[in-house]
């Protein structure tokens, strides 16, 4: 029994924690453009990303070594550091995006500029790094990103034509007046949300918070199996309730509340308050996984201490870290730089830095001297390869694309 | 050596470069402690390089990332007498390696200045990457230093690998035939198909200059096996 509700409990925080700023902003700018006929690119990249979580759960659980220990371990001190350089300067972004996703979600509630909200938000976020269980941050963010669901309630109320949804969906049927560059460049940043690498540093790091061993594989499992595609259902439904409220008056998807405009049409009142909870607590959430994976990929490059496992006074270097990169995030939104724009930055640049996280982690998940008897099999390296040579392409045609279509302008 | 020997993976023969170097360090009760940044060499009397010590810090891992990073960390605090000096873990007191290095002991005090200027004790990562000739010509660098446990001996350098280095010779594919993917482990193989092995005691080793003069036979590194 108890073991039982571990796993739901584990199923139901990954679908609230699976979607964050950049797949808010991205599928919502999506759907009111192309309807769903970029939705494929979700679901290639939430199959990604259950392959790599899966393969970085299963090293973390096995060996207790996460992410970034086997990026060093395997591409030497000097690439490695390159890549810490990369990945942790897009996870950066990332949160910087997440800290200005809560605060504008708060200034839809309050009408308080989030200029004025952010201090307050950075402040809110490393208390709870600093303070807050690991178990906690992540269970109560999780469950309240359930919140979301209000997405998919709101498009079945709007009753659309799901036939025409899906018939875009298979046939990648692009509106008429959209050229195929910046269908691309699209497919390539939600590509990049979905996958974004911070999630297998913090996926992997919180195995080994949490203590994982081989008996809880089954476990990772489930969580992956079945809470990221659930996850990413909610993505689609984001991108389906701009597609049907917002794509017909031509509406184009630039703040955070018109993202929550289709549930405000289908729900009224309630559906908004409980979509801009959601919205909250899905940037929240984000914000401290981010924050703790900046942390995390250092910490693991140098050897320091790390980990909310233990007191913050074994891990000086780690919460000094956190400290750092919190007033460094808050110091860049208080700029008055749109957060919207670093949140569609991150999600390219994101894309960008794929090869660096998941290279690494195909190749230890074939290695018998970390992962013993559970290497992969033959469908996951197969899947595992087909996936590399995409994510090689979407990191070789990103900036490009971005270039082209002047951020898909 | 000493009286313990260290288990798992250094309780049989091993590749410093790949199973050892830059894995995670922690004490007994699981604290971490750092990187294995560079594995300190000692020559014994009887002439056999004998695997002594794990270095630690940013005196071990500059040096490997740029000289000139080192020097200005060097030079950022002149005065303290060990501002170029690793921490040094003694190999007595790894308890075993697998996917990281487990000490006996707690980290406090596990990891004091290494002793400066000895000059029977080099680095691993001075023989990494050093220009090899076999019998007078040139054929590539050392890519990794296989050490095996010695009666009364410790751990001690056996053979050298010798390939073309870069990308892909820290993967590991060179060395165990069976990983997946298929795809990568054959571009990876083919990349390194023409690393050598060779017995240390037909090596001269020139430290200073990074550089080492083998002779006599030599066998194809896709020859290997891995045990496990």
């Amino acid at each position: 029994m108890k073991r039982l509700f571990a796993v739901a409990l584990g199923i139901l925080t990954a679908i609230g924690g699976f979607v964050d700023i950049g797949d808010l902003v991205t599928n919502a700018q999506v759907g009111a453009r192309f309807g769903w006929s970029i939705a494929p690119a979700v679901v290639v990249g939430v199959v990604g990303i259950c392959l790599f979580a899966e393969m970085s759960g299963r090293v973390a659980a096995v060996s207790g070594r996460a992410t970034f220990d086997l990026v060093r371990e395997r591409l030497g001190p000097r690439v490695g550091l390159l890549n810490l350089v990369g990945s942790m300067g897009v996870t950066f972004l990332t949160f910087i995006a997440e800290i200005g996703g809560v605060a504008l979600s708060l200034q839809l509630v309050s009408s308080v500029s989030y200029l004025l909200v952010v201090p307050f938000v950075a402040l809110a976020v490393w208390l709870l790094l600093w303070r807050a269980k690991f178990s906690a941050i992540e269970n109560v963010l999780g469950l309240l990103g359930l919140s979301l669901i209000v997405f998919a309630v709101a498009l079945w109320q709007l009753g659309p034509d799901w036939g025409a949804l899906a018939h875009q969906a298979v046939t990648a049927d692009k509106p008429a007046g959209e050229d195929w560059t910046t269908w691309a460049y699209y497919a390539v940043a939600l590509f990049g949300a979905a996958m974004t690498p911070y999630e297998v540093f913090f996926f992997s790091s919180g195995g080994v918070e949490e203590r994982w061993t081989a008996k809880d594989l089954a476990t990772m499992r489930a969580n992956v199996y079945i809470g990221f595609p659930l996850g990413g259902l909610l993505s689609l439904a984001i991108a389906g309730c701009a597609a049907v409220v917002l794509q017909p008056h031509g509406i184009m998807v630039d703040t955070l509340g018109e993202t929550a405009l289709p549930v405000a049409e289908a729900l009224g009142k309630v559906g908004v308050a409980i979509a801009v909870l959601g919205f909250v607590a899905a940037t929240f959430g984000a914000a401290c996984e981010t924050g703790l994976s900046v942390g995390y990929s250092l910490a693991q490059y140098v050897g320091a201490q790390w980990g909310k496992y233990v007191r913050p006074q074994a891990a000086v270097a780690f919460h000094t870290v956190l400290v750092l990169c919190t007033l460094a995030a808050a110091a860049v939104l208080l700029t008055g730089i749109d957060p919207i724009a670093v949140t569609e930055a991150s999600v390219v640049f994101s894309a960008v830095a794929l090869p660096l996280t998941y290279f690494p982690i195909l190749v230890i998940a074939n290695d018998p001297d970390y992962v013993g008897e559970h290497v992969n099999g033959r469908i996951t390296n197969t899947l595992g390869t087909v996936y590399l040579v995409l994510i090689v392409l979407a990191a070789v045609a990103a900036i490009p694309l971005m270039v082209v279509t002047g951020m898909g302008r | 050596m000493s009286p313990a020997t260290p288990g798992g993976r250094l309780g049989r023969e091993l590749d410093l470069a790949l199973h050892l170097l830059d894995r995670q360090v922690e004490d007994a009760e699981g604290a971490l402690v750092g990187k294995v940044d560079d594995v300190e060499l000692t020559r014994s009397e009887d002439g056999r390089l004998v695997v002594s010590g794990l270095l630690l810090g940013a005196n071990a891992l500059l040096p490997r990332i740029s000289r000139r990073a080192h020097e200005l960390w060097v030079a950022s605090a002149p005065q303290r007498p060990g501002q170029h000096v690793p921490d040094r873990i003694d190999l007595s007191l790894v308890d075993r390696l697998d996917s990281g290095v487990r000490l006996r002991t707690r980290r406090a005090g596990a990891a004091p200045p290494a002793p400066a200027l000895d000059p029977d004790r080099a680095r691993l990562t001075g023989l990494l990457g050093a220009r090899v000739s076999h019998e007078g010509e040139r054929d590539g660098r050392v890519i990794d230093v296989r050490a095996r446990p010695e009666v009364d001996h410790g751990l001690v350098v056996s053979e050298l690998v010798v390939g073309r280095g870069g990308a892909g010779s820290l993967l590991g594919y060179d060395r165990n035939r069976d990983m997946g993917p298929w795809a990568i482990a054959a571009l990876v193989r083919r990349l390194h198909r023409g690393s050598w092995v060779v017995d240390i005691g037909q090596c001269a080793v020139d430290w200073t200059g990074g550089a080492v003069a083998t002779r006599g036979p030599r066998r194809p590194l896709s020859g290997d096996h891995e045990d496990d």
